[in-house]
């Protein structure tokens, strides 16, 4: 198995973002945030709990990727990141569901948010650490 | 403190949090990789502290709950927008991925309430 593509971080990019753009994605994760605790107030947590994991934020930035550098491909790659994202969200809460009432619930949400990451990391690296669709961004 | 200090507050964290993953998602590449934090849990994260603060560990393991017919849902919604992005663009294609987000939690609703 080949080395999968390299995974930079690139600080400078950061000078290339639209305040516009920023500014949106707040506001969706505002609003979401908002209407799960609104849904949750009103019909119950665990009806809120689905609304975590609406994909608003997601849908912005896809948008966002499409508007800002018009290539769908780019948004399409993007899309396909986010499910591997996504499957690490499901692992996410189930630490979370399984360990909030046994251990202190902000360790159970740390050690979510830790599950969430390398069950991603682990699946990007099965995905494309095969080097297929080098190339691409 | 009132129901809508709670709920302005989840606003203000969920936002902030979403910004920054926002923020980690541009620095990154390649473009597949900072797709992993598009579908970051900042709503998640900054959702549930607000809970856990207002309603206890209870009320956070219930939510968790709910969240994984949510994430699942987003699993679809996510593998759904790939190939429809391509075919009808960013803006459409979110839009009949997200009709499949709403099919798929409300399933899973009815199968766990």
């Amino acid at each position: 198995m080949s080395p999968p593509d390299k995974i930079q971080i690139e600080p400078a990019k950061l000078r290339q973002i639209a305040p516009a753009a920023m500014a949106l994605r707040f506001a969706f994760g505002a609003v979401v945030s908002m209407v799960s605790g609104w849904v949750g107030g009103r019909w119950g947590p665990l009806e809120g709990g689905i609304f975590l994991a609406f994909p608003a934020v997601l849908a912005a930035t896809l948008t966002l990727i499409e508007t800002e550098e018009r290539n769908r491909i780019l948004a399409a790659q993007d899309a396909r990141g986010a499910v591997l994202g996504a499957i690490g969200m499901i692992a996410y809460a189930l630490c979370v569901w399984t360990l909030a009432t046994r251990i202190p619930a902000v360790a159970a949400m740390a050690a979510g948010t830790a599950a969430r990451a390398i069950v991603a990391i682990v699946l990007y690296r099965l995905t494309w650490g095969s080097g297929r669709d080098r190339g691409t961004p | 403190m009132s129901e809508a200090w709670s709920i302005a507050l989840r606003g203000l964290c969920g936002g902030l949090l979403v910004t920054v993953f926002a923020l980690i998602g541009e620095m990154v590449s390649p473009k597949r990789f900072a797709g992993i934090f598009a579908a970051g849990p900042a709503v998640a994260l900054a959702g549930m502290s607000v809970t856990l603060v207002f309603m206890g560990s209870r009320h956070v393991a219930q939510s968790a709950l709910g969240m994984i017919v949510g994430a699942v849902a987003l699993v679809a919604y996510c593998a759904t927008a790939a190939p429809l992005e391509e075919r009808l663009g960013a803006i459409a294609g979110s839009v009949v991925a997200m009709a499949v987000w709403a099919a798929v939690a409300a399933i899973g609703w009815l199968l766990i309430r």
